[in-house]
C-alpha cells in the first residue's frame, strides 16, 4: 500500500474508532438531557419526548439555589486548583530534578492520602477543622480540595517532567540561568501539556467532590452542587424531574469550562513544540 | 544527573545578582530541590497528619460511638478479626476483581481512543469534548442514571435489548452480575480521564522522533513499539497508580447502585468500612480496615515505583 | 331591678371569660409559656431536608411554622437541612463531642429511642391533650414511661390498588382483598403478559409481562425490612418477645417471608429485579401503570393522583391491608427531640410543643406533607378526603411500632442482618427458614455484644 494509501487508511480507522466511542459516551448523557425535557409524567418512559418541555427546569430552579450552588462549586474547585497546581507542579519538579535525603519517602507519602480510604480521613478531617474554626468556610474546603489534589498534581506533573531530557537544563544553566530561571523559562512550557491535564484531573476532583464537601458544609448557602443535588429528594425516592435537570444544569457550566481550558492547552502544546 | 556543586557556585557567583532572591544561589541543589518540595509536603501534613494519626490510634482501641464510656486498647485484635471475617474476604476478592477488570480495560481502551484522535487533526477538539463529557457528570447524578438505565422495567437498555428479541439480563438484581454492571458504569465514567492522560502524553512526545523512525522505514507497529510506548511508559504507569488506587478505593457508585446487593455479593472494601463505621459504629473495626486496605496499596504503590525507578534509569 | 343586676352579672362574666377563649383560639402558643420570654434568643434545630421540598409549591408546612414562631415568640430558629441518612451521623457526632452547636432535631420512628437511650435527649413535658395523639406513636417514642420525642406526624402502610385494572380482571374494586392469600389470588388474575395470559393459562410467558400484579421493595436497605414488617405482623409473627429475644425464626414468621419469596420466584408476580428496588423505582413503576397492587406509605396517594406525575390519575384506591392471621402493620413517624447539649432547652422545648400542636399538624396534612398523628386532625381532614384519610386511619388504629427500635443504637445493625436474610431468600441462596434462622441468631449476638439485656433494658423498663 502506498504511503498515502496507509494513510487514508489509519485516518478513516481513527475517525471511526473515536465516532463509535463519542457514540457510547454520548449516549446516556442525551438520553439524560432528553429525559430531562419531558415532562415530569413521561419522564420514566422509555420513549422519545412526545413534547419538550422545560418544566423540569423551572421547578428546579425555583425550588433551589442552583446559580448559588453553582458559584459555590466554582469558586472553590478554581481556588483549590490554582493552590494545587503551584505547590504540586513545583513539588513535582523538585522531586524530579533533585535528589535529597528521605526523597523516596517523601515521595511515597503524598500518595498516602488516596491510598487511605475516605472513611478513616473523613471524621477526624471533620473535627480537626470543626476545632479550628475551619468548617461551614470556603478556606477551609479549599484547602481540604487542594489536599486531595496535591498527590494527583505531583504525580501526573512527575510523569509529564521525566520525559524532559536532563540536558535541557544543564544546558540552561550553562547558558547563565539560574535554577529559577531554568524552571520558568525551560520546564515549565515543556511542562504545560502535563500541568493542563493535572489542572482538568484536579478542577474535576474539586467541582465532583461530594465526601468531603458533604462533611465540611452544612450551611445551605455554602453548600457545592454535588451536596445541593443529592438533597433534591422526597422523603421516599428521589425526584428525578428535578435531579435530571439539575443534573443537566450541572454539566453546561463544566462543558465551557472544558473548552475555555482547552485553548489554554492548545497553546501550552503548541509552545512545547516549538521550543522542542 | 547533577550538576556539579562547585561549577555551578563558580558560575553563580560571577553572574549579575537577581533582585530580591539572594540566598537561593547559594543553596546547594539538594536543599534548593527540598525547598520546591516543602510548601506542598507542609499542607499535606498539616491536613492529613492528623486523621492519619487519629486513624491509626483508633485501629488499635475498641470504640463504639454508641457508648462513647467503653474505650478499650485491644492491640491487633481489629486487625485480626477483619481479615479473618467473611464478609471482609468477600468484599477483598470483589474489590479486586473490580479493579483487575476496570483498570486494564480502561487503559486499553483510553489508549486506542487517544491514538486515535491524535491521529486526527480536524474536528479534534470537538471530538475530545464529547469523548469526555462522561467525566462532566457528578458521581451522585451519574450512579442513579444508570440505575434507571438497568432497571428491567423503566431502563432503556433493556428496552432496547428486548427490542432485538432477546430477554434482557437483570443487570442489578443479579447476584452473579451486579459486581460487573457497575464495572462497566466505571468504565464508562473513567475511560475519558485516560483519553485525557493518554493524549496529553502522545502529543507531547516531539515530531523529531517520528521524522527520525519514519526515515529509518519503520511502520506503524514499529514507530508504536519502539517510540511511542516506551515515552509513554512513565504516563501509563503514573496512571495506573493512581487510577489502580482509586478503583481500589471504589464507594460512591456502588453505594448508589446496589448498596453491595443483592446480599452483598457486589460488596467492596470502602462500603464494607463504611458499615463498620456507620451501621456498626465500631470505630475501631472501620479504622482498621482502612489501614488494612491503606497497607495493601502500599505494598502495590511500592512495586510501581520500583517499576517507574527502573524505567527512569533506563531512559 | 333584678333583671339589670342578672344582665349585668352576666355581662361580667363573659367579658371575664372572653379574653380567655380569645386567646386560646388565636395565639396556641402563648397557652404554654410567657410572651417575650425569648426575644432574641436563637435556636439551631436538624431538620430532614425533604421536608423542606414541597411537592405542591409554595413554602412548606415546617418553614411556614418556623416563621410563625419567630413572629410569635421574637426568638430566631435556624434550620440545618440535611439529607435524611447524613443527618443522624453527623448529629451524633456533634453529640458524643457535646459541642452544643444543635438545641434540637426531628427524627424519625426510632430516633427517640435510639438517642433516648443514649443518653443524649431530655425528657418532654406530657401534652395536656396527650389522649389526641395515637396510642401506637406515643409508646414509640417514650422510654420507661417519660416522653423522649413528640409526635409530628405520623405513617402507615395502605394498600392501594387499580380501580380499572381490577374491572378488566372482572374483581369488584370496592372490594379489595381481605387477607394476604387473596392478595395473592387477585394478583394472579391481574398480572398480564403481551398477549393478556395470566399465571397458569397456558401458553403465559413471563418473560413478556406488561403489568405486574403486585411488587416488593427488594433493596439491600430499610425499605425491604420495612414493608416485610407488615407482612409479617400479619401473619402473627412479632420481631421480639416479651422479654425482648429475637423471634423472627417462628414458624409465622417464616411462612411471612415465604409468601413474599414465593410471590416472586415461584407466581413471578413481582418485576424481576425486585432486589434493587427502593421507594423510587417502586413507585415509579406503580405511577406509571405497570403495577397493579401495592402496599406502600401514603405519600404514594398523593403521587398517583398528580397529573404531572403519574399516568394513573383517578384510578386508584387505597384502603386497609388485608390481614391473614390478623390484621396489622407496622408504623413509622417523626418526632421532635431536644439535645441535653442544648444551652436554650426551655426555648427547644416550646418549638418542640409548637411543631407537634394541633394547628402544625393540620398543616402537614392539608398541605399532603405529612400525615395526621392526632386523632382530631384526622377527622378534620376525613372531612374533605374520606378515602384517604379513612384508610389512613383504619391502618394506624391496628399498627404498630416497629420493636427492634426499642433496643435503641442496635437497631440499625439488626436492620442490616434483617434485609440480608430477605434478600438471601429472594435471590434464592438461602431458603426462608434458613435465612431468617441465620438473622436471628444474629440479631441475638448484636444485642449481646452491645449489651443491650444488661444496660439497656432495665432502662426500657423504667427501672433505674
Amino acid at each position: 500500500m502506498t504511503v498515502s494509501g496507509q494513510r487514508r487508511l489509519t485516518l478513516t480507522l481513527s475517525y471511526g474508532i473515536v465516532l463509535f466511542g463519542a457514540v457510547v459516551f454520548i449516549f446516556p448523557i442525551a438520553w439524560l438531557i432528553l429525559g430531562s425535557l419531558k415532562p415530569p409524567a413521561d419522564l420514566m418512559e422509555v420513549a422519545l419526548p412526545r413534547q419538550l418541555t422545560l418544566e423540569n427546569y423551572v421547578t428546579v430552579l425555583r425550588n433551589f439555589p442552583v446559580g448559588r450552588y453553582l458559584l459555590n462549586s466554582l469558586i472553590v474547585a478554581v481556588g483549590s486548583t490554582s493552590l494545587s497546581l503551584i505547590l504540586g507542579g513545583l513539588a513535582a519538579y523538585g522531586f524530579v530534578r533533585y535528589h535529597f535525603r528521605a526523597r523516596s519517602f517523601f515521595l511515597l507519602f503524598t500518595l498516602l492520602m488516596r491510598m487511605l480510604p475516605a472513611i478513616a480521613v473523613g471524621i477526624p478531617l471533620y473535627l480537626l477543622f470543626s476545632r479550628l474554626g475551619l468548617t461551614d468556610t470556603f478556606p477551609g474546603l479549599i484547602v481540604a480540595h487542594a489536599g486531595a489534589q496535591l498527590p494527583l498534581v505531583i504525580w501526573i506533573v512527575h510523569g509529564f517532567l521525566e520525559d524532559i531530557p536532563a540536558e535541557l537544563t544543564d544546558a540552561g544553566l550553562v547558558d547563565g540561568c539560574n535554577r529559577l530561571t531554568v524552571l520558568f523559562r525551560i520546564i515549565l512550557p515543556l511542562a504545560a501539556p502535563g500541568l493542563a491535564v493535572a489542572a482538568i484531573f484536579s478542577f474535576l476532583l474539586s467541582w465532583n467532590d461530594f465526601g468531603l464537601s458533604v462533611i465540611l458544609i452544612s450551611t445551605p448557602d455554602l453548600l457545592t452542587m454535588p451536596v445541593g443535588m443529592s438533597q433534591m429528594n422526597l422523603l421516599y425516592g428521589v425526584r428525578w424531574d428535578n435531579l435530571s435537570a439539575a443534573a443537566v444544569a450541572y454539566i453546561v457550566p463544566t462543558l465551557v469550562l472544558a473548552l475555555l481550558l482547552q485553548r489554554y492547552i492548545v497553546r501550552g502544546l503548541t509552545m512545547g513544540a516549538v521550543k522542542g | 544527573m547533577s550538576t556539579s556543586k562547585t561549577t555551578s557556585l563558580a558560575e553563580v557567583r560571577s553572574r549579575e545578582r537577581i533582585s530580591g532572591l539572594p540566598d537561593l544561589r547559594r543553596l546547594s541543589n539538594a536543599s534548593f530541590g527540598f525547598l520546591m518540595v516543602l510548601p506542598a509536603l507542609l499542607l499535606l501534613l498539616a491536613i492529613f497528619v492528623y486523621p492519619l494519626a487519629f486513624s491509626a490510634y483508633m485501629s488499635f482501641h475498641a470504640f463504639d460511638l454508641a457508648r462513647p464510656q467503653d474505650f478499650e486498647s485491644v492491640g491487633l485484635q481489629n486487625y485480626s478479626t477483619i481479615i479473618q471475617s467473611e464478609e471482609f474476604l468477600r468484599a477483598l476478592k470483589n474489590t479486586l476483581i473490580y479493579v483487575g477488570l476496570a483498570v486494564p480495560v480502561e487503559f486499553v481502551l483510553g489508549l486506542i481512543l487517544a491514538l486515535a484522535l491524535a491521529n486526527i487533526q480536524r474536528g479534534r477538539a470537538v471530538l475530545r469534548t464529547l469523548l469526555t463529557t462522561p467525566m462532566m457528570l457528578a458521581p451522585t447524578a451519574m450512579g442513579l442514571m444508570w440505575k434507571f438505565m438497568y432497571n428491567d422495567q423503566l431502563g432503556v437498555i433493556s428496552h432496547v435489548i428486548r427490542q432485538l428479541g432477546i430477554n434482557p439480563p437483570l443487570w442489578l438484581a443479579d447476584p452473579n452480575l451486579a459486581l460487573y454492571s457497575v464495572v462497566i458504569v466505571d468504565i464508562w465514567a473513567t475511560t475519558p480521564l485516560i483519553i485525557l492522560l493518554m493524549l496529553a502524553g502522545l502529543l507531547s512526545i516531539p515530531h523529531e522522533y517520528y521524522e527520525a523512525a519514519k526515515i529509518d522505514g519503520a511502520g506503524l507497529i514499529g514507530i508504536f513499539r519502539r517510540i511511542t510506548l516506551p515515552l509513554l511508559r512513565p504516563v501509563i504507569l503514573v496512571g495506573l497508580l493512581l487510577r489502580g488506587m482509586d478503583a481500589f478505593r471504589v464507594f460512591d457508585i456502588i453505594f448508589v447502585m446496589t448498596k453491595g446487593g443483592p446480599a452483598m455479593r457486589s460488596d467492596v472494601l470502602s462500603f464494607f468500612a463504611y458499615r463498620q463505621m456507620f451501621t456498626h459504629r465500631a470505630v475501631g473495626d472501620a479504622t482498621s480496615t482502612a489501614w488494612i486496605m491503606t497497607m495493601m496499596l502500599l505494598v502495590a504503590g511500592l512495586v510501581l515505583i520500583r517499576l517507574m525507578r527502573r524505567q527512569g534509569e533506563s531512559q | 331591678m333584678r333583671t339589670i343586676r342578672w344582665i349585668l352579672l352576666i355581662a361580667f362574666v363573659a367579658l371575664a371569660v372572653s379574653p380567655g377563649v380569645a386567646t386560646k383560639a388565636q395565639d396556641p402558643v402563648k397557652a404554654y409559656y410567657t410572651p417575650g420570654r425569648f426575644d432574641g434568643q436563637e435556636l439551631n434545630v436538624v431538620i430532614n431536608s425533604s421536608f423542606l421540598e414541597t411537592s405542591v409549591g409554595g413554602e412548606s408546612a415546617v418553614e411556614a411554622q418556623r416563621k410563625q414562631f419567630e413572629t410569635l415568640t421574637g426568638a430566631k430558629v435556624h434550620y440545618v437541612p440535611l439529607p435524611e441518612n447524613e443527618m443522624y451521623d453527623k448529629v451524633r457526632l456533634e453529640l458524643i463531642n457535646n459541642s452544643g452547636v444543635y438545641d434540637m432535631m426531628h427524627t424519625g420512628a426510632g430516633g427517640a429511642k435510639d438517642f433516648g437511650l443514649s443518653g443524649f435527649l431530655i425528657p418532654l413535658p406530657k401534652p395536656p391533650d396527650l389522649d389526641d395523639f395515637y396510642p401506637g406513636d406515643v409508646a414509640q417514642y417514650s422510654i420507661g414511661g417519660e416522653l423522649y420525642g413528640l409526635p409530628m406526624i405520623a405513617d402507615t402502610n395502605l394498600l392501594y390498588w387499580r380501580t380499572d385494572l381490577f374491572k378488566e380482571a372482572g374483581l369488584d374494586p370496592q372490594k379489595p382483598p381481605e387477607t394476604y392469600d387473596q392478595l395473592r389470588e387477585y394478583a394472579l388474575k391481574l398480572t398480564t403478559d403481551s398477549n393478556g395470559k395470566h399465571p397458569g393459562d397456558a401458553d403465559f410467558d413471563a418473560n413478556k409481562i406488561q403489568i405486574y400484579g403486585l411488587a416488593f421493595k427488594g433493596v439491600a436497605g430499610l425499605a425491604s425490612t420495612w414493608e416485610w414488617y407488615n407482612y409479617l405482623y400479619a401473619f402473627g409473627g412479632e420481631l421480639m418477645d416479651a422479654d425482648y429475644n429475637p423471634t423472627i425464626n417462628s414458624p409465622e414468621a417464616v411462612a411471612s417471608l415465604t409468601w413474599v419469596v414465593d410471590n416472586f420466584r415461584k407466581y413471578k408476580l413481582y418485576p424481576p429485579d425486585t432486589p434493587t428496588y427502593d421507594y423510587t423505582e417502586f413507585h415509579t413503576l406503580f405511577v406509571q401503570g405497570k403495577v397493579a397492587m401495592a402496599i406502600n406509605w401514603p405519600y404514594m396517594w398523593g403521587l398517583a393522583q398528580d397529573e404531572k406525575q403519574s399516568k394513573i390519575v383517578g384510578k386508584v384506591m387505597v384502603g386497609r391491608k388485608p390481614g391473614q392471621k390478623t390484621h396489622g402493620g407496622n408504623i413509622g413517624g417523626w418526632s421532635w427531640n431536644v439535645f441535653k447539649m442544648s444551652k436554650k432547652q426551655a426555648l427547644a422545648i416550646a418549638f418542640a410543643k409548637w411543631m407537634a400542636s394541633a394547628d402544625t399538624s393540620l398543616l402537614f396534612a392539608q398541605r399532603g406533607e405529612g400525615n395526621p398523628v392526632r386523632k382530631s386532625v384526622s377527622a378534620k381532614m376525613a372531612e374533605k378526603d374520606p378515602i384517604l384519610y379513612a384508610a389512613i386511619g383504619a391502618n394506624l388504629a391496628d399498627g404498630r411500632g416497629v420493636k427492634w427500635l426499642d433496643t435503641g443504637p442496635s437497631w440499625l445493625e439488626i436492620e442490616k442482618v434483617q434485609y440480608q436474610a430477605i434478600q438471601e431468600a429472594l435471590i434464592g441462596a438461602k431458603d426462608p427458614k434458613t435465612a431468617l434462622d441465620d438473622a436471628n441468631k444474629a440479631a441475638r449476638a448484636i444485642l449481646d455484644k452491645n449489651k443491650f439485656y444488661t444496660e439497656l433494658l432495665p432502662k426500657l423498663k423504667g427501672q433505674k
